[in-house]
């Protein structure tokens, strides 16, 4: 990988951007690739003009911010999970099974807010699984998540047998109304920030999110620094969990109602967002700043490319294009030094 | 490492025995004819309803004691549905009721099964295999009007008149490079190309589900603030919902999604019509005719008719039965497929047979099948060509819209 091994605790502390680095790192900005991927987004957003007379606009960002906060949330977990060398297929079942539980738990007459909890911690109990299995047994990640999932996505089936879609909560799906505002700006777009907020403490500013970073650099150096490898992997997957299941509520709410697909759709821009943020594929770094703006820059990619109005076969080919443009962008970023 | 060892040879040994003690039991089947029910990805209400409604036909008490009904799903693989039917057949299948994943791919599997004596019907969309039996909506006609054919066209026409001819529209496609969609978009744009004063401004594809369909419709709003129309596939309950989100009340047609048809009993402006659920259960009555008295007089191609509610039509339904031209159920979920009943293929159906597979009671056998077989002009969409005497030309004069492509009697 072209960034090359990076210190955990140097990687952390750069963090997200060159605007929260400290002075010390401030001279290295261009090998950041994360703020690449920022830069990459902000030109993006102007020349979206290119796609549609109607944009930029207000409503082309805010359209960008409430999209992007599902890709937002399910990133952070697999970012998580590709910090520690490993990547997460189970992303459509766990998205599934929170938005399956949650409107069914609040159907059976379970407070809505109890309801979600409840998803979201049986989300975080697979994820676990996930984890322990990985650890103890030593399979790798991508067949363990796949079967999981599959176990998961086949147990969901039967027990929604006859009836897999559910309803969201009113108070949830009000969330999302573009009219439901606090201090003048959507709701969802707090929720963004939220989210951000939280991932970017978790990945750097935890002891969790330094021992991630040490695991992904190398098990072995890790386990000589101490680091309990079995514990820190079962968190991560667990964490990861936490996120698909609260990615799998907010679908919900979004879509007042989902059925056992709404996960299906997230898997491969998960890794992507990851990828495009400037992780490495195989663990060690990365940050969440990175996954965001990655998010963020696929999810306005995918407004301006349905704004041309090509046919599908080209969207595919120019959303590919500009995958490989943004890998190419920040591999180069990470060269420069 | 040890430990696990020992653990992962323990579960084996459970296992082992387990299937050794299952396999032991005696055979409960024994004497029944076998019938397979193939769906494609179950998940969503779609297909559990139709699949639930298929067996709720073979588990009716005229049946249940003959024939004995296993369901299969294939997922979206069609390489996974071949071996599916193959083993199927191997099995000694009398009856196949399938679900299919391509129009040609599996006529070698269906032929040879054919050839040993499996009746094969495909319910919604259709197989190219001449001895198999299709029941497909897609080219079906109007319930109300036997000359106004196919979904895409007519829900088009609807669309154009509701904007008196003119204005911007989005079209929202269902999976792509499916023959059902093709036959869909087609039909649609043929209409749509007879208006000058409509510009389709944004085409996606929101795969037949309501939450792509609703992302998708969002994306689209934000470039075209200034949209008059949406024509959409199933997935309608989703550009419902993003139209709501953006503050926008324009004419949507669509599939028969239950919040859709809510929202047009509310006053939406539109059109609810497209694939019922209701026909898996019809394929499993023609199957079982064929299976008690034989293949005589029932036609090959049997056109489901087109469901049709408009904002005038749409009317709740008050207990779980389609009474009093009701046409929705409003306690059920938002993307329930209102479709389960067919007042002449299907008039057993409930709510309960579509939602848990309760067999239904009263089944009586079908009769006068052939009011609904397919004209000939229109097979070559089904079938890929036309009968013997046909040839492809544009169809004028017995159908609506006219002058789509179809199938013209050769005058030699």
């Amino acid at each position: 990988m072209t960034s090359g091994i990076t210190d955990p605790a140097v990687d952390a502390a750069s963090s997200t951007d060159a605007r929260s680095a400290p002075a010390g790192s401030r001279r290295d900005w261009r090998r950041n690739q994360a703020l690449i991927v920022w830069v990459l987004l902000l030109l993006c957003l102007p020349l979206s003009r290119l796609a549609s007379e109607s944009f930029p606009s207000v409503s082309l960002i805010v359209n960008v911010l409430i999209l992007g906060l599902f890709l937002a949330v399910i990133a952070f977990g697999q970012g998580l999970v590709v910090l520690t060398g490993g990547i997460d297929l189970s992303v459509a079942s766990s998205v599934a099974l929170g938005a399956y539980l949650t409107g069914s738990l609040w159907t059976a007459g379970v407070p809505a807010v109890v309801a979600a909890i409840v998803a979201v911690m049986a989300c975080t109990v697979v994820g676990a699984i996930n984890g322990l299995i990985i650890n103890r047994l030593g399979f790798p990640a991508f067949i363990v998540t796949l079967a999981i999932g599959t176990i998961l996505a086949s147990v969901l089936l039967g027990v929604a047998r006859g009836a897999p879609a559910q309803r969201s909560p009113e108070g949830l799906a009000a969330l999302f109304r573009q009219e439901t505002t606090f201090l003048g700006i959507p709701v969802a777009i707090w929720l963004f920030l939220a989210v951000a907020g939280a991932g970017l403490f978790i990945q750097h500013a935890t002891t969790l999110g330094l021992r991630a970073y040490a695991v992904g650099n190398s098990v072995a150096a890790a386990r000589n620094a101490r680091v309990d490898v079995g514990r820190v992997t079962v968190t991560v997957y667990g964490i990861a969990g936490t996120a698909y299941g609260l990615a799998g509520v907010l679908l919900l709410g979004y879509s007042s109602g989902a059925d056992l697909n709404v996960g299906e759709p997230w898997l491969l821009p998960s890794i992507a967002a990851v990828v495009v943020g400037g992780a490495a594929i195989r663990g060690g770094s990365g940050t969440y700043g990175g996954t965001l703006a990655g998010a963020l820059l696929l999810t306005l990619l995918g407004i301006d490319i349905s704004a041309t109005g090509l046919t599908e076969g080209y969207k595919q080919i120019v959303y590919g294009a500009v995958i490989l443009i943004a890998l190419l962008g920040s591999r180069l970023a990470g060269r420069r030094n | 490492m040890t430990r696990w060892r020992s653990v992962t040879t323990g579960i084996a040994a459970v296992i082992a025995a387990a299937t050794l003690v299952l396999s032991a039991c005696a055979d409960p089947d024994a004497g029944r004819d076998k019938i397979f029910l193939d769906l494609s990805y179950s998940g969503n209400n779609w297909q559990d309803e139709a699949a639930n409604l298929a067996l709720s036909v073979a588990n009716s008490p005229e049946y249940a004691g003959k024939y004995v009904v296993r369901k299969q799903i294939s997922g979206t693989d069609i390489q996974k549905q071949i071996s599916d039917l193959q083993s199927m057949i191997a099995a000694k299948a009398k009856l196949v009721v399938l679900y299919p994943l391509s129009p040609s791919a599996l006529s070698p599997t269906i032929r040879q099964g054919c050839e040993r004596g499996v009746t094969f019907v495909a319910y919604d969309s259709t197989v190219r295999e001449p001895c198999a039996y299709n029941v497909a909506f897609i080219t079906g006609a109007r319930v109300d009007d036997p000359r106004d054919a196919f979904f895409g066209a007519q829900t088009a026409e609807g669309l154009a008149q509701m904007l008196h001819g003119k204005g911007k529209i989005f079209m929202n496609r269902g999976v792509p490079g499916t023959a059902t969609d093709q036959v869909h978009y087609e039909t649609a744009k043929a209409v749509f190309d007879r208006y000058p004063g409509i510009s389709v401004v944004a085409e996606y594809y929101g795969k037949w589900d309501s939450a792509v369909s609703q992302q998708e419709t969002a994306k689209a709003l934000a470039a075209h603030p200034d949209v008059d129309g949406i024509w959409s596939q199933d997935g309608e309950v989703g550009v419902v919902k993003a139209l709501q989100a953006a503050g926008k009340k324009i004419p949507v047609t669509g599939e028969n999604g239950n919040y859709f048809r809510k929202m047009l009993s509310q006053g939406w402006p539109g059109i609810s019509s497209g694939s019922p659920p209701a026909q898996a259960g019809v394929a499993m009555r023609i199957g079982l005719r064929i299976l008690e008295h034989g293949p005589d007089s029932v036609p090959h191609n049997i056109e489901m008719p087109l469901p049709w509610v408009t904002t005038a039509t749409a009317k709740p339904c008050p207990g779980n039965e389609f009474v009093g031209g009701c046409n929705f159920f409003p306690n059920e979920s938002d993307t329930f497929v209102t479709e389960i009943f067919q007042k002449d293929l299907l008039p057993q159906s409930s709510l309960a047979a579509a939602k848990t597979g309760q067999p239904m009671t009263g089944l009586k056998p079908l009769d006068a099948v052939t009011a609904f077989a397919q004209p000939e002009w229109r097979r070559v969409y089904t079938r890929g060509k036309c009968d013997s005497g046909w040839r492809e030309g544009d169809v004028t004069g017995v159908q609506n819209p006219s002058g789509l492509p179809g199938c013209v009697q050769d005058r030699q």
